[in-house]
């Protein structure tokens, strides 16, 4: 007997649908698990591992405060001033100062350095003109020596390639209101939904249709966030359903506070240039120049506010519509209840307060970053470089960078004035460093604010002119064969080439000027007698010179090198006035004191290293004359805005046809290189000392110089010699000069001017004179 | 006694200039009151020129006086003087080298430099360091810029005596002996 299975052939068709039906279904649950599964993976692989590519932080030097540095209460606040330090009665909390009674308070922020953490505390500044005469801390056991640091200022980052910039934060460093402005805002449901909100989405579209705006986000958090790990902005179906997916399977894996942080950290809110803002934190500082930790309500409010359409509502560009979408973020608190009625009408009447030039982003010292980022590329390769982390101590000193550019850009604007349109599109560059450790303060590339990534300092080389003449007359000086008072012969001069062609080499100012003593015919820069030197002590010495003073480039071998016909970058040339700065010692020029990795673990160190190349004694000589330079010769000017009490050394540098305008010059603790000059060579019209002198002057004025304190060696006596002859004299003698010698050169003859001369028998009448009549 | 201030006073008139003229100071130069007869200059240089023109003398020739002693330049150096601030930095990186952390020595020293560029002591303590990290040419140049600055030959001496050390550190013996016995010659040196 047969069971018949079907009553009948529809019922047969039927259940084989069915059958075939679960089967698909079956299928499509198997097909969409192992999608999900997949996806899972991709959620996972995107939020945890390798989250971001953190780029290198750079930062510049930290401001070393300890009682006798040499800081007034100017520097100090300019310091503040640069690291966005608000004013507060009492101080009270980071990132504040306040004066009082003579006393400067300042709460310091604090900092996590390589080797030592420098914890917020409050300091009391007094100070005696430009000293720092005491210093007090709340927490004077923290710092063993007695030197408390300053914060340093972020000065840029090194960026990855997707050309993104954060600076990380956690959940915890927070300020008060952010996340309930955020939730209020974007995500009423986030602490309840499951990674998608129906509720919020129908909520959002009530909102947004009753009051005609848009005033509520319609996606979750969670949802934004795993549309920002999407590269690119894609807003098909597709894409919107595997967000949604992906938003779930987040939720499912973490928690609500890692979500939460995570946005925090990634969300986009503005972009710097080619580089995006993202993050709270790294907002901050662009936007505000503080710390994420310093926010107020308002300041919080326009940063969420920006996350709905970060150049719709960039407070920079679009003002009014940045402080509507502020207040609307504001007032979504006040409707939560997060804040009062007082609190929102407080937090709303306040200004914008966004700073107009950030730092963090890299835009302000472009020319510096670039010379760290060269000096890095030596050692890291790029990609550890923009995603490890690193932190980068520089040497920069934001004071005097900003006392340089401001200087640059006075002078520009002043050749603009005088010159008109013939001096448009004049460049420049110019660094300024420590002239005893070599380290870098201040770089700038270019006479315009954009950095176009031709950087002047570094990139161009230029014929140095008269910058060169040290060399010669350092030769001179250390051969024993002269002294500074050894009369030079300045008229024509005439040297034959090996090409069988003479050379003619002219002053300046046209003018042969007989004799003159040495350092004076450095002093004004003279050409002919400069030239008489070098074929005295011959070109072969004065290239060794010129080596050991770490000139690398290629030399003339000819008697043109007398006056400079070569070319180097303003960065060669410090490297040359370093060498004379520093006594005869070379030590590299530095940008970097130190990496360090994200785990505050070092990884280099850039250390002060010195080689002694010269004897210090003729570099002392040398420096003498370098000093008449600034008080009789080619720039003098310098002393019409700078104190006469001021002891500073320097060479001036004018080349053929006034085509670069040069200044190389030093103070006890400043040196500085300037070059002016247009970059298709045409002649500017200017001389060193009209071009670059004054932008070199307008920088020290700026700041606080300190006098230059050669230490005399041993082997080296003052004199008093004749200024035509050079031979000994003494002090009551007219035309006597008081001379530092080696003891090997010092003149054995003297003038006939002793105690028998006219002026010193006037002079012991005078005396008696004075005394018949002085008051009884 | 009437007539003779007046006589007086016209010489001074007659001089007012010279008595108001700036008292020399080092690294200036005196104005000079008159030239003094004028000196026949070089004759015009011929092509190739070698040797500088002697300026021919024609003012009466003096016997060669030995140079006399005259007031040299007061000494002032940045070196920091009594800052207890320095002296703190200097016990930290002393502490550090102590404990083995040469590279946190070093940073404290560089810091020295930074608040007194022309101690030798900062440079003598940063050669101690190289010499402990066994970097003996770069101890040796430290030494050197620290004599650079050196008060006294006690200073100086104990400088030499570094320098000894580290050329020994390179296996230069005679380099050792050498800086050994100039150290021994100033300690002997007055001070």
């Amino acid at each position: 007997m047969h069971y018949r299975l079907f009553r009948s052939r529809q019922h047969g068709f039927l259940l084989s649908l069915l059958l075939l039906g679960v089967i698909l279904l079956l299928l499509a649950a198997i097909g969409a698990g192992v999608y999900a599964f997949s996806l899972d993976g991709e959620v996972r692989e995107k939020f945890e591992g390798k989250r971001w590519a953190l780029p290198a932080k750079v930062y510049s030097r930290p401001m070393e405060l300890y009682v006798g540095a040499a800081l007034g209460l100017s520097d100090v606040r300019s310091e503040l001033d640069i690291l966005h330090y608000r004013e507060q009665a009492g101080a009270g909390s980071p990132g504040t100062w306040s004066l009082s009674n003579g006393s400067l308070l300042v709460h310091s922020r604090g900092f996590d350095f390589a080797d030592r953490s420098e914890p917020s505390q409050t300091l009391r500044l007094r100070f005696q003109g430009s000293v720092l005469a005491e210093l007090e801390s709340t927490l004077p056991q923290q710092s063993k020596s007695g030197v408390v640091r300053l914060e340093p200022l972020t000065i840029g980052s090194i960026y990855p390639k997707q050309n993104e910039d954060r600076v990380l934060m956690q959940l915890k460093e927070a300020p008060p209101f952010l996340v309930d402005a955020l939730i209020a805002t974007e995500d009423r449901e986030f602490y309840s939904h499951h990674g998608i909100s129906p509720r919020g989405v129908m909520r959002a579209v009530w909102v947004n249709l009753t009051h005609g705006k848009l005033r509520q986000g319609g996606s979750t958090l969670t949802q934004q966030l795993v549309k920002n790990f999407y590269l690119n902005d894609e807003r098909t179906l597709k894409r919107k359903l595997n967000e949604a997916a992906m938003a779930i399977l987040l939720e499912m894996h973490y928690s609500k506070q890692e979500i939460l942080e995570t946005y925090l950290n990634e969300v986009n809110l503005g972009q710097a240039g080619p580089h995006s803002v993202n993050g709270f934190a790294l907002a901050s500082q662009y936007y505000f120049g503080q710390p994420i930790g310093e926010l107020e309500l308002q300041q919080v409010a326009l940063l969420v506010g920006m996350v709905k359409g970060p150049s719709l509502y960039d407070p920079r560009r679009h003002p009014r519509e940045a402080v509507a979408r502020r207040n609307t973020v504001i007032d979504n608190l006040y409707n939560v209840g997060r804040i009062t009625l007082a609190q929102r009408d407080a937090a709303e009447a306040k200004p914008l307060g966004v700073i107009s030039n950030p730092t963090a982003t890299g835009t302000l010292y472009p020319a510096f970053l670039d010379v760290v980022r060269r000096q890095l590329h030596k050692e890291y390769k790029e990609e550890d470089l923009s995603s490890e982390g690193l932190r980068i101590y520089t040497t920069l000193d934001p004071r005097v960078q900003n006392a340089a550019s401001a200087s640059m850009t006075e002078s520009v604007e002043r050749l603009t004035r005088t010159y008109g349109r013939r001096a448009a599109g004049i460049e420049g560059a110019m660094l300024v460093s420590n002239p005893e450790n070599g380290e870098l303060l201040a770089v700038i590339g270019g006479t315009q604010t954009r950095f176009t990534g031709f950087n002047r300092a570094i990139d161009i080389s230029r014929q140095v002119g008269s910058l060169f003449k040290p060399a010669v007359y350092l030769t001179a000086l250390e051969s024993g064969k002269y002294n500074l008072a050894t009369p030079l012969d300045d008229s024509a001069v005439q040297v034959s080439n090996p090409g069988g062609k003479t050379w003619e080499p002219e002053n300046y100012d046209g003018v042969s000027h007989g004799s003159v003593p040495l350092y004076d015919a450095l002093a004004h820069s003279y050409n002919q007698a400069t030239v008489r030197l070098g074929m005295s002590v011959g070109v072969p010495p004065v290239l060794s010179t010129l080596k050991r003073l770490g000139v690398s480039s290629d030399l003339p071998p000819y008697p043109s090198v007398f006056l400079g016909a070569a070319t180097l970058s303003p960065m060669e040339v410090m490297g040359m006035y370093q060498t004379i700065a520093a006594n005869g010692f070379q030590s590299p020029l530095r940008s970097i004191r130190a990496v360090v990795d994200a785990h505050g673990k070092l990884l280099s160190r850039y250390e002060l290293e010195v080689k002694q190349v010269f004897d210090p004694t003729p570099v002392y000589l040398l420096q003498f004359a370098l000093q008449q330079t600034m008080r009789s010769g080619t720039g003098a000017a310098a002393y019409e805005r700078l104190p006469h009490e001021l002891i500073m050394a320097g060479k001036t540098g004018t080349t053929n046809d006034m085509r670069d305008s040069w200044f190389a010059g030093f103070t006890g603790n400043y040196l500085a290189v300037v070059w002016l000059g247009y970059d298709d060579n045409r002649p500017t019209g200017l001389t060193g000392a009209m071009g670059a002198l004054p932008v070199w002057v307008g920088t020290m004025a700026r700041l606080h110089p300190s006098s230059l304190t050669p230490t005399q060696p041993e082997n080296v006596m003052w004199q008093w010699v004749d200024h035509d002859s050079g031979k000994l004299s003494s002090e009551k003698c007219s035309g006597a000069l008081y001379v530092p010698f080696r003891n090997d050169t010092l003149p054995t003859e003297s003038v006939a001017c002793a105690q028998g001369t006219v002026p010193a028998m006037l002079d012991r009448m005078i005396n008696k004179v004075k005394e018949f009549l002085a008051p009884r | 006694m009437r007539a003779f201030r007046w006589i007086y006073l016209a010489v001074l008139l007659l001089s007012g200039c010279h008595a108001l003229a700036p008292a020399p100071s080092p690294q200036k130069t005196t104005v000079p009151l008159h030239k003094p007869p004028a000196t026949t200059p070089a004759p015009p240089a011929q092509s190739n020129l070698k040797a500088p023109n002697e300026t021919p003398v024609t003012t009466i020739p003096s016997p060669p006086l030995p140079p006399v002693m005259v007031p040299q330049p007061p000494r002032r150096m940045q070196d920091g003087g009594q800052s207890r601030a320095l002296q703190g930095v200097l016990a930290s990186a002393d502490s550090d080298q102590q404990a083995g952390r040469l590279d946190l020595a070093a940073e404290d020293l560089e810091r020295a430099v930074r608040m007194a560029p022309q101690s030798a002591l900062v440079y003598r303590r940063l050669a101690e360091v190289r010499l402990a990290q066994k970097r003996y040419a770069s101890a040796e140049q430290m030494a050197r810029k620290g004599l650079l600055f050196a008060i006294g030959h006690a200073q100086q001496a104990s400088l030499w005596r570094l320098i000894g050390m580290t050329r020994a550190g390179l296996n230069d013996a005679e380099g050792a002996r050498q800086a050994k016995a100039q150290a021994d010659r100033l300690v002997s040196l007055p001070d």
